[in-house]
């Protein structure tokens, strides 16, 4: 018991040294419960080190503090991609940063895994949720594709699906740069022959993806941070420059997913 | 000194009315007006025994130049009539409406809720005020209350020289009989939803009445405001923080169970209002900060200390 405890608690006091604005009980306002992040921690660093063995590029790209969006490919049926992420910042930078994600909206709908994200820090996907997220100086973790990116089929892996412009607007708005990440490796963590949507959608999913192997494939993450973008808005600024900028956001991803996959040897190592 | 300001209180007669009315007089020169009777009033409160749809309600005005309303008098008993319940609400606030603008009160202050935004699984964290009112969808014994809140604030066109302040409150907790307050004194363990636990944001009683002093003070000051404690935590810490345990129990036997014993009379929680321990519905209270410069006295564990040791 006390072994379990010890390793469920090895990351208690680097978390505690992340500035979080947290109330008596160790809660903050967006139901984060920082005791329960340090054992999620625990328990998900063996899978990144171990399991997927995570390379990371270009973290020196990602400001030291201050609000950032963090702009990622979405892939791999669950989002695992996103995890792997925010383990890479809190385990690889010198000054550790919490990175917040975006729930689907049918997520605080399901029993426990909503409880469960919920304490982990993820917050539903609204754009209030987002600006308040943002303006108290948070890292904040958009996949503009959202289930159109994770559900792909596996001949579209690696293929940007369709950017929504929402995270640009948001970052215009409260002037917020923008770090592009490609994440490489996911797509081929859970290989999936259908999808029967429609199905799905009977039972409130957005997708019911079949797998050809009912596992998560042990396959290697590498994870690329690039360059960040600073947009600015002014009087002019019309639709189609925001069109503009979120293309170039996606055109560097693809770009970045496309130069790292053309050094991957292999998908396993 | 300046002389006191004539205040007209409704619904003084319940728990949260006689607090707020001991808290108010101080200050005010508190008129109250409710038509169940009541004990323990100060002295020099003035009480009016008359149901507020009354047309002997306008000698209120006639007889006091009175200079604000604070709406507290809301019908909600579930268990009363739906249609008396509807009309003591809406014919009683449409009245007291128009005898504010005809008798030139200067403030309107109606006591709303932030349950009028309705617990979802879509919310965001905090609603600001402008978030629509969704409350009725589900759960209609609220609509009365969101036809209030929705009343009120027509009135913001049709009466623009009264000055209304609709202050939208968190769970209110105190030495009250209001759902919140009850389900935080059942016995442990305390019933809750399976796999559940959402932030939880409540107001103290006491401030609560600063509130509404405050919204009073602030010259010119008009327009919703969300208020609430300071700090927000889940139901599952709040239960904690009073050393009782939880008991969990999935969804759909909880609703069963609470709507048989609902009929049977043997629980005050409709079966609908479980969705207040299932998703969050909490206010953003920026604006009361910024315009109204409220700042609450009391954190949520301090809200949650007042249900048992405030006796009177």
């Amino acid at each position: 018991m006390k072994m379990l405890d010890s390793f469920l608690n090895r990351y208690k006091d680097k978390i505690g040294n992340i500035q979080l604005e947290l109330n008596c009980k160790g809660y903050d306002s967006f139901g984060l419960d920082k005791d329960f992040l340090a054992k999620m921690v625990s328990l998900a660093e063996p899978f990144y080190k171990y399991y997927f063995r995570v390379e990371t590029y270009g973290l020196e790209n990602i400001p030291k503090d201050g609000r950032v969006l963090l702009i990622s490919n979405h892939s791999g049926q669950i989002p695992i991609d996103g995890a792997m992420i925010g383990l890479a910042l809190f385990l690889e930078l010198n000054a550790p940063r919490f990175v917040r994600s975006m729930v689907e909206r049918w997520v605080p709908e399901l029993p426990f895994i909503s409880t469960i994200f919920n304490k982990a820090g993820q917050i539903l996907g609204t754009r209030e949720n987002a600006k308040q997220l943002l303006e108290n100086d948070n890292a904040l973790l958009v996949f503009p594709e959202g289930v159109r990116g994770i559900n792909k089929p596996f001949v579209d892996r690696y293929k940007l699906a369709e950017f929504g412009t929402g995270f640009l607007r948001l970052a215009l708005q409260t002037k917020t740069p923008i770090v592009p990440i490609a994440v490489i490796g996911a797509e081929e963590q859970i290989p999936v022959i259908a999808n029967f949507k429609d199905l799905g959608e009977k039972f409130g999913l957005p997708a019911l993806p079949i797998p050809v192997i009912p596992a998560i494939l042990p396959t290697k993450y590498r994870i690329y941070f690039g360059k960040p973008f600073y947009f600015q808005e002014n009087e002019d600024t019309t639709n189609e420059d925001i069109l503009s900028y979120v293309n170039k956001v996606k055109d560097t991803i693809q770009e970045m997913i496309n130069n790292g996959l053309s050094k991957r040897k292999h998908i396993f190592w | 000194m300046s002389k006191k300001a004539n205040i007209l209180v409704t619904g003084i007669s319940g728990r949260l009315g006689r607090f707020l009315v001991k808290r108010l007089h101080r200050e005010f020169n508190v008129i109250g007006l409710d038509r169940r009777r009541t004990k323990s009033l100060p002295k020099d409160v003035l009480h009016y025994k008359i149901d507020i749809r009354r047309n002997r309600v306008e000698d209120i005005f006639r007889n006091n130049k009175i200079d604000a309303i604070f709406h507290l008098g809301v019908m909600h008993n579930l268990r009363q009539n739906e249609k008396e319940h509807h009309d003591f609400n809406i014919i009683g606030t449409t009245r007291l409406l128009e005898y504010a603008e005809k008798y030139k009160v200067k403030k309107f202050i109606f006591l709303s809720s932030t349950n009028v935004y309705g617990p979802k699984s879509t919310n965001s964290q905090f609603l600001s005020e402008n978030e629509p009112l969704m409350a009725g969808a589900n759960f209609s014994a609220i609509r009365d209350l969101v036809d209030l809140d929705m009343l009120v604030t027509s009135y913001f066109w049709k009466a623009p020289k009264l000055e209304i302040i609709i202050l939208r409150a968190a769970h209110i907790l105190g030495n009250l009989n209001n759902a919140p307050s009850n389900y935080l004194r059942l016995s442990s363990p305390i019933p809750t939803i399976m796999g559940f636990d959402p932030m939880m944001q409540v107001i103290h009683q006491s401030d609560l009445a600063d509130a509404l002093i405050q919204a009073y003070k602030t010259k010119g000051a008009k327009g919703i405001f969300n208020i609430a404690s300071k700090g927000e935590l889940p139901i599952s810490q709040m239960i904690k923080y009073m050393n009782k345990s939880r008991l969990p129990i999935p969804d759909p036997m909880l609703k069963l169970a609470l709507s048989q014993m609902w009929l049977a009379k043997l629980s005050s929680f409709p079966a609908r209002e479980l969705d207040h321990i299932k998703y969050i519905c909490m206010g953003d209270t920026k604006r009361a900060s910024e315009i109204l410069n409220f700042k609450p006295k009391y954190t949520i564990t301090d809200a949650i200390d007042s249900l048992n040791t405030l006796i009177f």
